[in-house]
């Protein structure tokens, strides 16, 4: 299909700016392993940690990017099980900034290691009542879940690519296409393989930030030692995750054209998600102050006072604006509710969730319970450039995924395409409220019913008279007794022997009332009790479904205390369906 | 293992010395694996005596193949019985200090340029020698002085000898010493010119008036923890009066402000109250005192505590509590600092007024002759005495004296100078040869130090051979001496001198080896009993306190001294007082290139490498300084640029700045390390004793 | 089973700081510098703490010296992913060097911040390698260390009362800091004998810890100040 072109042309044509980019970014990733050796040389010196402020930069760019990690699988997870039609394009985008960062992430633990030669002792003494082992287990459990979970969708496109490609990545592709020819048999398993592994996948994403956040809060720490940590790592890193998706989807959307693909929707739904997400933020962030301030124990305070008028008032107080104020009012206002709104939105975030981390780590090292000396702390050049290194090989890295495979789900669109938007409004319409025809919206209101006492000669006429098939039985609440139809009079004047002219005639002329129902010629006698109804809000297949099996044709429509409201005959179906 | 030349050392240095407790091993617990591990060798302990300061602690030695590993306190020895305070423990960093003088050299540039030539011990003596034999021929040996550091010790008795055999009067002395004792006023009231023996761990209620109770001598940190929990006595009550809380405040029960040079008032109306009650010692003053009638007109008429409360600010309420508390938990002693005398002297009053003087709990004079040695003021005022050469053994004065701008004038004109100092420090500096002295570890000597129960006389030995090219400064005068036609005695080095000593002591009889019962029988065993002991005891008996003069002529308001005008300094903007204190750490030391303890180098300010200025939290608020802030410190004679640190133990009207740091020496840890306050101070004398003030210089401070 | 524990009579202490100059010459530590202090970067095992209260003139100022308390619930024990540091049987909380990463969360949870890191090689002036203790190893960089109680001193002592066939005596084992006291502020001794002088010390009403009530159990006392 030609309009897919535009999500292989990555793949197939790269210019010049990419490689411009990648030099740079490859010249930063260098400067910061140079910075690295020098501090693998001359020891954890070369940075600005001393004592009491043994972490910094380092456990706060961990903490920094697991947290962004949550964007990607787990966002991409929730989409896919409550089959989010619109996540389709942006999923893959997303998760591979899960697969990288938790790299990234994990390698910040290594920098910050003072003997990064011994990191195999984790395994060899492994300590298990220590939540850094925790760590360990549940973000290397997260990377290999996020990894196939990234692979798993990328089978049928690595198979597309096979077959356009020519030369050595032709094998590579061969190889990782895994022989996907797209068979039945192929999509169940690859179907049924992502479902599991999108369930599965989810659990872990929540423990991976929770066990972050159990680093802290399983000491005695001042502010640190709080129960709602988890939660509120977990909220904060998946506020932090879809900031990153945005910012990186308007990239991308610009450098390869896929304004097709990345549409405004894109942005509107992650934007909406972003805003629920600061708002749960701030919700946790006054839970966990608040708390502190009441509770007023004086160690606390002394970290409490550092944040809120002390040395690092200036982090924390942008910290709050950049992650609550600025965001809120990007997002709150729909004349600013853009694309490129959204993106200032999402810096303002991500920059304000590194600050978040930085002002948990600190402040609560430098203002240790013993009155020693507070603690400062200034990060040094090798702190910075290993930072600005994690950063750009991300980038460089993320570049390098483009360039190999596509960044938006081609098959996964393609489906949705080819199935066509009928399925997908179907599906829409089992489960959206206001997108399925209801009863109440096709039935006829101004019925005409009968009582029971009314004469069967008055029901033949009315059912002539109004061409119709037969009227419902209310008693003097207006709630349906029964229904009599055409049959019902006929079958009765059967009984009776009657002629039809004499039925007729009985029609046109009736009886006294009380002559009437000694001859039993009543609607009460002769309806069809109880009735077919159902309720207003019924919903139009479901009626078919009553038509079908019942073989009526007419449903009486009743409100919720059973009083009628309308009626609903086969034709009306007809219409309706023409309509949609 | 040969340990010294000296043949005699060297024997009992195998035979006998302390415990070996052989090869060092050790596994299991610590993992060694973890880093280098130490070589390991034969232990050796070695008892010997510190040097760091004057107190003359017992120290063992612990030495491994030659190399100085740990020092301990001498169990054995009665002045510290086991322990060590930090500076004795940071002796191993003197004996390895990387920037110590290797070998004797020569001055080849400007004085003071600092560059040096190595010679032989040969050349150094010999010019030396050649230069002091000129100036005998001319017939001027009273141009020839000698400033020592040390008071006590044979070398200060050889010393004194070798200026005699000169005919050269200049032998002066330059303690470094931070002064516990109120020597100008024990003189004054009482004759004494010895050093008191404060017996701080029988006393009941100690008065400090801003005295370095714990910032300078080891033995009174000692005697400290049995003056507040000795065994079957009472707790010691402690009151710190003062401009600074000192460590000695910190650890007081109370701490009450006061300006420098209201002391000796405070103290007058404490004595009133006592006078006034009748609570004074009445036999003492009736049988050991004159004046008294004088001092009563005066301290009852112009100090009482509803007067001396007006101009001190110290509530009256408080003066008359003191006072009872003084008069009733006796045994009780007021101690002071070097005060201006007439403080001195009023503070001094107080122990008489509580029959304090030689009792139990009170203060003792040891009868024990120490040669007279003339201060260094004193040296300092005859400017128009020539000096042609100047021979300097263990003393920085240009860094301990305030003000030395005079000093470094004085030193510029004397064509000749020598240092004898194993660093490189300023005084060192201003010499033409320097004649590297062995540090303490690698030194003999016996160092003598009178206590309540006998001298006690600790045994330097050299634990190992110098290092460098250093020697023993006894042994080198012995040779300039004789080289210059001046020989002392007969002897040939330091050793003998050390011997005769021996001899001497073996010969009277009296006194007892450390850890053993009596001197041994034979003179072989005496020798190696005090080597493997670190020492042995005189007895000595004490002297008689004569008769003790109230000096009411000497006191403020009778004397012509105003507490505040004492400097007359106070116009001009200066309207806080200077007030400079010296930190245990580096109290008593020579050359203070030694990183532990500049770490360690004030417990109540955890500052370090730094030199810092205590400002009162309300005065820096009124000038708008925050803590950390640079500021300069300015008085009539200079201004230092300090670090702001708001303490709140201090007078509002004072600024307090420690000294020991800024030694303008070649040490590491010296260079460029603080900055030294003595140099901004007045240097005002005292106007009885003509001595140097260093508490009455009034400064401005300003933000930088 | 022995469990070692300090006490420290501040009413006798002098805040003379010959306990914290003790530790560092037995423990190897190396010279500070100006530069590294200034960084925050000084190890002492052992240091005084100025505590203050009030404001000027009813300053009140407690100096309290500060090894590790070697706590009976150690809170940096647990927190070590690799098992270098944990509590001996006699209650002396060890690192060990050769295996500690260095990821200095140990560091970070100790609520008395009694712990320290080599952030640099540990180095000295060629001269003063020579009064290094063989008894204890220098650390390598990149790893943590801390107050050991000088176990390396409880290692010797033993080693000895075997040697002359005995058992071990109060006295014995005694660390650098304790030893060196001038005015015999410190004690120390095995506080499960119930008649070794620390016990007896314990009993007093003086008698406290630090920061009691997070439950770590520390097993240095003080006694405090007065009455």
């Amino acid at each position: 299909m030609e309009r897919e072109d535009i999500l292989f042309r990555p793949m197939e044509k790269t210019g010049r700016r990419f490689y411009i980019s990648a030099a740079i970014l490859g010249i930063v990733v260098l400067w910061a392993f140079y910075a690295y050796i020098s501090q693998l040389r001359s020891g954890l010196g070369v940075t600005g940690l001393n004592r009491p402020v043994f972490w910094g930069f380092y456990i706060t760019n961990f903490v920094f990017f697991i947290g962004i990690s949550h964007a990607g699988t787990l966002i991409s997870a929730i989409l896919r099980i409550t089959n989010a039609e619109w996540r389709k394009s942006i999923t893959r985008s997303a998760e591979v900034i899960t697969v990288l960062v938790l790299g990234i992430g994990g390698m910040n633990i290594l920098m910050d290691l003072g003997r990064p030669d011994r990191v195999l002792n984790i395994v060899k003494y492994g300590r298990f009542h220590s939540p850094l082992v925790w760590d360990l287990v549940s973000i290397t459990t997260y990377l290999t879940a996020s990894t196939l979970y990234l692979y798993l969708p990328l089978i049928p496109d690595i198979a597309l690519l096979r077959d356009r490609m020519n030369g050595p990545r032709r094998f590579i592709y061969n190889v990782l296409s895994l022989g996907w020819r797209g068979t039945d048999g192929q999509q169940r398993i690859l179907q049924r393989a992502i479902a599991i592994m999108a369930i599965l996948v989810i659990p872990i994403a929540v423990s991976v930030h929770t066990v972050v956040s159990y680093v802290f809060a399983m000491t005695t720490q001042p502010m640190w030692h709080s129960a709602i940590f988890g939660p509120y790592f977990v909220v904060g890193a998946i506020f932090s995750g879809i900031a990153a998706i945005i910012i990186i989807m308007a990239i991308i959307r610009r450098v390869y054209h896929l304004e097709e693909y990345l549409r405004p929707v894109h942005f509107k739904n992650l934007g909406i998600l972003l805003f629920v997400m600061a708002c749960l933020w701030l919700y946790f962030t006054l839970n966990e102050y608040l708390t502190t301030f009441y509770g007023a124990e004086p160690v606390h305070m002394k970290v409490f006072y550092s944040k809120f008028t002390g040395r690092y008032a200036p982090f924390f107080w942008l910290m709050v604006m950049t992650c609550f104020v600025i965001p809120s009012i990007f997002l709150v206002n729909k004349r600013t509710r853009t694309i490129s709104g959204m993106v200032a939105a999402s810096i303002s975030i991500t920059a304000g969730m590194w600050l978040e981390r930085f002002v948990i780590v600190v402040p609560s090292l430098a203002n240790p319970r013993l009155p020693y000396e507070r603690g400062t702390y200034f990060p040094t050049w090798v702190e910075w450039s290993l930072m600005a290194g994690c950063f750009a090989l991300f980038t460089l890295l993320y570049m390098a995924f483009t360039k190999l495979f596509p960044i938006v789900s081609i098959w996964e669109v393609r489906e949705s395409r080819e199935r066509g938007i009928k399925e997908i409004k179907e599906r829409v319409r089992e489960y959206l409220p206001g997108m399925e025809v209801l009863a109440r919206d096709i039935m006829t209101r101004d019925v005409i019913a009968v009582t029971p006492e009314t004469s069967v000669s008055e029901i033949g006429r009315l059912l002539a008279s109004h061409r119709i098939s037969g009227v419902p039985v209310v008693d003097k609440y207006n709630r349906v007794l029964g229904v009599v139809s055409e049959s019902d009079v006929i079958f009765r004047e059967i009984r009776h022997e009657l002629t039809l002219v004499e039925r007729l005639g009985n029609i046109i002329l009736p009886e006294p009332r009380s002559e009437i129902e000694r001859q039993g010629n009543t609607a009460g006698e002769i309806m069809t009790s109880p009735a077919v109804t159902a309720e207003e809000l019924t919903p139009i297949t479901e009626l078919m479904e009553i038509f079908r099996e019942r073989k009526i044709k007419r449903i009486i429509i009743v409100d919720k205390e059973g009083r009628l409201s309308g009626i609903v005959s086969r034709i009306d179906i007809v219409e309706a369906i023409e309509r949609i | 293992m040969s340990l010294s030349r000296r043949d005699f050392i060297k024997v009992a240095g195998i035979g006998t010395l302390a415990a070996a407790t052989g090869c060092t091993k050790l596994s299991g617990f610590m993992d060694k694996r973890g880093g280098p591990v130490p070589p390991e060798g034969i232990d050796k302990w070695i008892p010997s005596v510190c040097g760091q300061c004057p107190d003359g602690c017992g120290m063992l030695v612990r030495v491994i193949d030659g190399r100085v590993v740990k020092i301990e306190g001498n169990p054995v020895h009665p002045v510290n019985k086991g322990t060590l305070c930090a500076r004795g423990q940071a002796g191993l960093q003197v004996l390895y200090d990387p920037d110590r003088i290797r070998s004797p050299l020569r001055r080849i540039g400007a004085r003071g340029d600092g560059r040096w030539k190595e010679i032989s011990w040969d050349e150094a003596v010999g010019e030396v020698a050649a230069v002091l034999r000129g100036i005998r021929q001319k017939g001027e040996v009273h141009t020839i002085s000698l400033i020592s550091g040390v008071e006590n010790g044979l070398m200060q008795g050889l010393l004194g000898r070798f200026m005699g055999s000169l005919d050269s009067p200049n032998y002066i002395l330059a303690s470094d010493r931070t002064k516990l004792a109120p020597f100008e006023a024990i003189y004054l009231t009482q004759g004494i010119k010895q050093r008191p023996l404060y017996d701080i761990s029988n006393c009941s209620f100690i008065l400090s008036f801003g005295a370095p109770l714990l910032e300078s001598s080891c033995q009174t940190l000692r005697e400290y923890g049995d003056f507040r929990r000795g065994k079957g006595r009472n707790r010691g009550k402690l009151i710190h009066i003062g401009p600074r809380l000192s460590v000695t405040g910190i650890k007081s029960d109370r701490w009450i402000p006061a300006l420098p040079g209201t002391e000796g008032e405070i103290a007058l109306s404490i004595a009133s109250v006592i006078i006034k009650e009748g609570l004074f010692d009445r036999d003492f003053i009736s049988r050991y005192t004159t004046g008294f009638d004088r001092f009563v007109d005066i301290a009852v008429r112009d100090y009482t505590p509803s007067a001396v409360s007006k101009t001190t600010g110290v509530s009256e309420d408080l003066i008359v509590n003191i006072a009872r508390e003084f008069a009733h938990n006796r045994p009780s002693i007021a101690i002071s600092g070097s005060l201006m005398t007439s403080d001195q002297i009023a503070i001094h009053c107080l122990n008489a007024l509580a029959g304090s003087i030689n009792k139990k709990g009170g203060i003792y004079y040891p009868d024990y002759e120490q040669a007279s040695i003339e201060p260094i003021s004193e040296w300092l005022r005859k400017g128009s005495y020539k000096t042609n050469a100047l021979l300097i053994y263990k003393s920085n004065f240009l860094f301990n004296m305030p003000n030395p701008g005079d000093m470094y004038e004085a030193l510029k004109g004397i064509p000749f100078i020598v240092s004898f100092s194993s660093f490189m420090d300023e005084t060192t500096g201003m010499a033409d040869m320097v004649l590297p002295d062995n540090t303490y570890l690698e030194s003999s000597e016996i160092v003598d130090v009178p206590t309540a129960n006998g001298v006690i006389n600790g045994f330097m030995q050299p634990v190992i051979k110098p290092l460098y090219r250093t020697m023993h400064t006894g042994d080198v005068i012995l040779r300039i001496a004789k080289e210059a036609g001046a020989a002392v005695g007969s002897y040939k080095t330091f050793e003998d001198v050390l011997f005769d000593r021996l001899r001497q002591i073996h010969g009277a009889g009296k006194g007892y080896v450390f850890g053993e019962g009596a001197l041994p029988q034979s003179f072989d065993g005496f020798i190696k009993a005090v080597q493997a002991g670190g020492g042995f005891v005189i007895p000595l008996s004490r002297v008689h306190a004569g008769v003790f003069n109230f000096r009411a002529d000497l006191l403020k308001g009778t004397g012509g001294v105003s507490h505040h005008s004492a400097s007359g300094q106070s116009g001009g903007g200066y309207a806080l007082h200077l007030h400079t204190y010296r930190p245990l750490s580096s109290a008593g030391i020579i050359d203070f290139n030694q990183p532990w303890l500049k770490e360690s180098f004030a417990p109540e300010v955890p500052e370090m490498w730094n030199t810092w200025v205590e400002i009162n939290p309300a005065t820096a608020k009124r000038q708008g300084i925050n803590s950390g802030d640079m500021v300069w410190v300015e008085s009539p004679v200079g201004r230092i640029r300090l670090k702001a640190r708001l303490y709140p133990g201090i007078h509002p009207a004072v600024v307090a700045v420690p000294s020991g740091l800024g030694e303008a020496g070649e040490g590491r840890w010296n260079k460029g390390v603080g900055i030294n306050p003595l140099r901004i101070l007045a240097g005002e004398t005292d106007p009885v004793s003509g001595n140097t003030l260093f508490d009455y210089t009034r400064v401005k401070v300003y933000k930088a | 089973m022995s469990k070692w524990g300090m006490v420290i009579d501040l009413d006798k202490c002098t805040a003379c700081q010959a306990c914290v100059v003790a530790c560092k010459a037995e423990n190897n530590i190396p010279p500070g510098s100006p530069d590294e202090t200034e960084r925050q970067r000084v190890i002492q095992w052992m240091e005084i703490i100025p505590f203050t209260s009030g404001q000027y003139p009813d300053v009140r100022m407690r100096l309290l010296p500060r090894p590790c308390m070697h706590c009976e619930n150690p809170p940096c024990t647990k927190v070590c992913p690799v098992r270098a540091t944990m509590m001996g049987p006699e209650g002396i909380v060890a690192q060990v060097y050769a295996r500690c990463i260095g990821c200095r969360y140990c560091t970070a949870a100790c609520p008395y911040t009694v712990r320290y890191f080599n952030w640099h090689k540990p180095e000295w002036p060629a001269e003063m390698r020579n009064h290094l203790n063989p008894d204890v190893s220098v650390r390598p960089a990149g790893v943590v260390e801390k107050c050991t109680f000088c176990s390396h001193r409880l290692q010797k002592a033993r080693e000895k009362a075997r040697a002359e066939g005995r058992q071990m005596r109060e006295g014995d084992y005694t660390p650098a800091c304790v030893q060196t006291c001038p005015s015999g502020a410190m004690f120390f001794g095995d506080m499960e004998d119930p008649h070794s002088t620390v016990s007896e010390l314990i009993k007093s009403p003086r008698a406290f810890r630090l920061l009691e009530e997070l439950g770590t159990e520390p097993k240095v006392y003080y006694l405090s100040e007065g009455q």
